[in-house]
């Protein structure tokens, strides 16, 4: 039985997101935008979800800017980068017109990469929910744990969009400089989001009590 | 498509060779896959900005060409107002709203203001070294190599904006500087790619060794000129 096409476009692009980010590169960009929409939606609702289990609501504002800030300081650079380097593969000859191989990858398939991580994002971070409501049921003495589950929570986001987008431009371009720019990103990423969150992560590091 | 598979008949046929790790559970139909190889596709031009920093030569034709010199100039111009502006408008935004879209309008118009000021010097230099550029063509250059530095510019703001929200005394004020730099860079880089691609591309036969030897001189003083220029207008327009 065939899924209905808006849940099998959804499915498409987290089973096969290389394939899925060529297809959105030649499309509208309102294309690009909508993953990242729906995305981003599942992602606030996650997080909101947390929150409220722990009875503050005000934190998930903090995961939220503290992702979206991650994201959107790093990937304006990684969109140029990607669009000045070489890859050490082409799949097929350059043309006459200009010799020179293309770039890593498009500007647009790496908008349409960041736009599909985000999509696996909001799907990973809803798939955290039940864990998160079954931490609230059995940690009732402190609420640290469910703290704790709110980075969890910022940390997988941020580590579904570093996933998504290495799978993507590994697979249209699998030299060693890609791969090496693909972790590249993710330190960055990783990198901006711990100096942007450390007053929030030290908050939660004195409510934790051991004993 | 991706359906769920529901028995042995379903069975698609090998895989793709190359390409992404597709899970193994799912059956795939190929026809609706789009080819991974399509992601480089040349057929489809690239913009103008991607040629300007990875491909002087193709940026040089567009230049060459006489119903395409015109677009090639304004989109430069347009992106070094746009790049330029968005670096401000970002950098400052802490400073309120308003403050950062004058900041941004103060940075973007110095910035066409020194390459218009550098204009004039280069073009005499030209002169000088038996090397006249023709206007049109000196101006879709400089306007291009600026416009390749303002690319690589404008994706560092929010980098410059999180240090210097971290330590407004040593950070804020390194990596502003280091932005510029690297900016810099690349535009000195690209004016004399440009340059070389240009003289390349208009003569009849490969440029001799006093050719080499002239356009090489006016690179250094383009990049001196318009180094010149354009330093005093990101030091006003960061510093003012």
């Amino acid at each position: 039985m065939a899924a209905p096409p808006l849940l099998a476009s959804l499915l498409r692009a987290a089973d096969a997101p290389a394939h899925e980010a060529v297809r959105l590169s030649r499309a509208p960009l309102i294309q690009t935008i909508a993953p990242a929409a729906i995305g981003l939606i599942g992602l606030s609702s996650s997080a909101l979800a947390v929150a409220a289990m722990r009875g503050n609501g005000g934190q998930a504002g903090d995961a939220l800017t503290a992702i979206l800030e991650s994201v959107l300081t790093i990937s304006p650079i990684t969109l140029v980068l990607a669009a000045w380097g070489t890859p050490s593969s082409t799949p097929q000859q350059p043309s006459a017109a200009s010799q020179r191989p293309g770039p890593i990858a498009p500007p647009r398939v790496v908008a349409a990469a960041l736009g599909l991580g985000f999509l696996t994002a909001g799907w990973v971070t809803v798939g955290l929910v039940p864990l998160a409501a079954f931490t609230a049921l059995v940690s009732s003495r402190t609420g640290w744990a469910l703290d704790a589950f709110g980075l969890l929570v910022a940390v997988a986001a941020l580590g579904s969009v570093a996933m998504v987008f290495a799978r993507i431009l590994q697979a249209i371009d699998s030299g060693s400089g890609t791969r090496m720019a693909a972790r590249l990103f993710a330190l960055s990423l990783f990198g901006v989001f711990v100096v942007r969150a450390q007053p929030w992560i030290t908050r939660l590091s004195h409510g934790v009590k051991l004993w | 498509m991706v359906a769920v598979p529901t028995g042995p008949a379903h069975q698609a046929g090998p895989r793709p060779q190359r390409h992404e790790p597709l899970s193994p559970f799912v059956t795939f139909d190929d026809v609706t896959l789009e080819s991974l190889d399509d992601a480089h596709d040349q057929a489809r031009a690239p913009s103008l900005w991607v040629d300007l920093l990875r491909d002087p030569e193709a940026a040089v034709a567009r230049m060459l060409d006489p119903s395409a010199l015109q677009s090639a100039i304004v989109g430069s111009l347009l992106t070094v107002a746009i790049c330029t502006g968005a670096f401000a408008f970002i950098v400052r935004f802490d400073e309120g709203a308003l403050k950062a879209a004058s900041g941004a309008l103060w940075l973007a118009g110095s910035t066409l203001l020194a390459v218009a000021a550098a204009l004039g010097p280069i073009h005499a230099t030209s002169l000088l070294v038996a090397a006249r550029v023709p206007m049109a063509r000196l101006v879709a250059v400089l306007l291009g190599a600026v416009a390749a530095g303002a690319v690589v510019l404008a994706p560092l703001a929010p980098i410059v904006r999180l240090l210097h929200q971290r330590d407004e005394i040593w950070l804020g004020p390194i990596s502003l500087v280091s932005a510029f730099a690297v900016s810099g860079l690349v535009a000195g880089t690209a004016v004399n790619a440009l340059l070389h691609a240009l003289a390349v591309a208009s003569g009849p036969s490969a440029l001799s060794d006093s050719d080499e030897f002239r356009v090489g001189i006016l690179a250094r003083m383009a990049m001196v000129f318009l180094g010149f220029t354009v330093a005093l207008a990101w030091g006003m327009g960061a510093f003012q």
